[in-house]
C-alpha cells in the first residue's frame, strides 16, 4: 500500500482512464531497505515499460545507530539501531512520496535524517538515470553496427 | 481507502479548499484545532482495560485483554503487546465486514508503532518466568463511528485503555508453577505517546481532519511523540506528496499540540 502511494503520484494516470497498472515486486533476499529498493526498482521498471512518468522515484532510508546518523540501514542495523526513516523522493519536483519512521529522533535529528535520506535518494536517482541511458545507448550502438554491416554490403555489391 | 470509494462533489471540494485558504474549516475550527474530545474508561467489565473515545463525531472503543503465553525466542524476558483494529460496518458506509482492509491494517500498524517505539509499556515487567511464560497484551481497536482521523482517536483510546487497565498479580512457586492471585495491579506504563495527524489541503496543513476533509485532502502525515517531546513514529498516508519544508512545518505544529492532547489522558 505504501509502495503504491509512493509511486502513484509520479505516474500520469490521467492519460490512462479505466486502466490499471499492476506492479509485482518479489523480494529475493531481505537484508533491510526492502521497501526503498522496491520503490527504486519499480519506478525503473515503469520507465522501462514506457509508462509516462513525471520523474523517476528513488527510495532510500536514513537511521540512527549509537547516536550517529547513517544512510541505508541493513537488517542488523535496523533491528539494533535506534531509528529508521525510509523515504521516497521525486527529485525533479522535490516531492516526498513515502515517509515513515520508527525509533526515536529529537526534532533536530529528524530534520537532519530527512535531509540525509533525500541526499541518498538523489544519488540513487543519478544511478537510475544512468542505467536507463545505458540501456538505450547499448541499443543505439547495436543498431549502428548493424547499419555499418548493411552499408558495407551495399559497397561490395 | 480506495479512491473510487471517496465521494465528494466538486462544489464541496472547492468550498472546503476555499475555506482552508482563508484559515477556516467546515466545522468552524481553526487550522490547528482539534475537535471536542471525550474519554470514558473501564466501560467493559470483562476486559482488563477499556476506553471509549470520541473526537467530534468520530468514536472508537478499545479493549485490552491479557493472556499468558510464550515469549519470542529473541526476547525471552519480555512480554508482548499487539494492537489490532476492526472497522465495523456500522462505523461507515465504506467499511464492510470480512477480512481486514488496507485502511484497517494501516490504522493498527500506525497505532502499534507509536505504542511500541515509545516503549509505552515496560515489557520486561510482563515477564513471569523467563523464556517460558510472559503476559501477552492484546489491544483491540473497534471503530464505531468514522468521521475522520481514526488514527488519532484510536491512539488516544489505546493509551487511555492501557493506562487504566488492571492485570492479575501472579506468584511463581519453587517448582515453577504459576498462581493467579485475586489482587490486581496496574499495567507497567512508562510513556504516554500522542499521535497527531495533519492533512494537506491546497498547500495548507490542517490538524485533525474530519471525514469530508479527508476526502478533499492531498495526503496526510501522522507524527507520534513521546512525553519527552521526541518523535517516535511517523507515517505518511494517502496519495499526495509533501515538500520537505511542508513536512518540517507540519512537524513543528504537531510537536506544539501533542502536550495539549496528552492532558486528556487519564492519570
Amino acid at each position: 500500500m505504501v509502495i503504491r502511494e509512493s509511486l502513484e503520484p509520479a505516474i500520469f494516470s490521467i492519460m490512462f482512464p479505466r486502466t490499471a497498472v499492476d506492479i509485482f515486486i518479489e523480494i529475493i533476499q531481505a537484508d533491510g531497505g526492502t521497501r526503498c529498493a522496491s520503490i527504486t526498482a519499480a519506478s525503473l521498471a515503469l520507465a522501462d515499460a514506457g509508462v509516462p512518468l513525471k520523474d523517476l522515484v528513488a527510495g532510500c532510508a536514513a537511521g540512527k545507530i549509537e547516536e550517529t546518523l547513517v544512510l541505508d540501514l541493513d537488517d542488523t542495523e535496523d533491528k539494533y539501531g535506534e531509528a529508521d526513516l525510509p523515504l521516497a523522493y521525486i527529485p525533479r519536483t522535490e516531492e516526498i512520496t513515502l515517509l515513515q519512521m520508527d525509533g526515536s529522533f529529537s526534532p533536530e535529528e529528524f530534520e537532519d535524517a530527512m535531509n540525509l535520506a533525500i541526499t541518498g535518494c538523489k544519488n540513487i536517482y543519478e544511478m537510475q538515470r544512468e542505467t536507463l541511458k545505458k540501456k538505450y545507448a547499448e541499443i543505439r550502438d547495436e543498431t549502428d553496427s548493424e547499419d555499418d554491416v548493411s552499408e558495407e554490403g551495399d559497397l561490395n555489391g | 481507502m480506495v479512491k473510487s470509494e471517496r465521494i465528494l462533489s466538486e462544489i464541496e471540494q472547492n468550498y472546503i479548499e476555499k475555506l482552508v485558504n482563508k484559515g477556516n474549516r467546515i466545522d468552524e475550527r481553526s487550522l490547528d484545532d482539534f475537535r471536542e474530545i471525550t474519554i470514558k474508561t473501564n466501560i467493559i467489565e470483562k476486559a482488563n482495560g477499556s476506553a471509549d473515545v470520541t473526537l467530534g463525531n468520530t468514536r472508537v472503543v478499545v479493549g485490552v485483554k491479557m493472556e499468558m503465553g510464550t515469549p519470542y525466542p529473541d526476547m525471552p524476558d519480555e512480554g508482548v503487546v499487539t494492537v489490532s483494529a476492526e472497522l465495523a460496518p456500522i462505523a461507515s458506509p465504506f467499511f464492510e465486514s470480512g477480512p481486514p482492509t488496507e485502511v484497517g491494517i494501516e490504522l493498527a500498524r500506525v497505532v502499534d508503532r507509536g505504542v511500541r517505539q515509545s516503549h509505552a509499556v515496560d515489557t520486561k515487567k510482563l515477564c513471569i518466568i523467563e523464556g517460558e511464560k510472559v503476559w501477552i497484551v492484546f489491544v483491540d481497536i473497534y471503530a464505531l463511528d468514522h468521521d475522520g482521523n481514526l488514527i488519532d482517536a484510536s491512539a488516544l483510546a489505546v493509551m487511555s485503555a492501557l493506562l487504566t487497565a488492571k492485570m492479575p498479580k501472579v506468584e511463581t512457586t519453587k517448582d515453577n508453577k504459576i498462581k493467579l492471585l485475586e489482587e490486581t495491579i496496574p499495567l507497567p506504563i512508562v510513556n504516554r505517546p500522542i499521535a497527531i495527524t495533519l492533512a494537506k489541503m491546497n498547500g495548507a496543513m490542517i490538524v485533525d481532519p474530519c471525514l469530508k476533509e479527508e476526502f478533499a485532502m492531498n495526503g496526510r502525515i501522522t507524527f507520534t511523540f513521546t512525553q519527552d517531546g521526541d518523535l517516535c513514529a511517523l507515517q505518511k498516508g494517502g496519495d499526495g506528496t509533501f515538500k520537505p519544508s511542508e513536512v518540517l512545518s507540519a512537524f513543528e505544529t504537531a510537536r506544539k499540540i501533542a502536550p495539549q492532547l496528552r492532558q486528556f489522558l487519564p492519570e
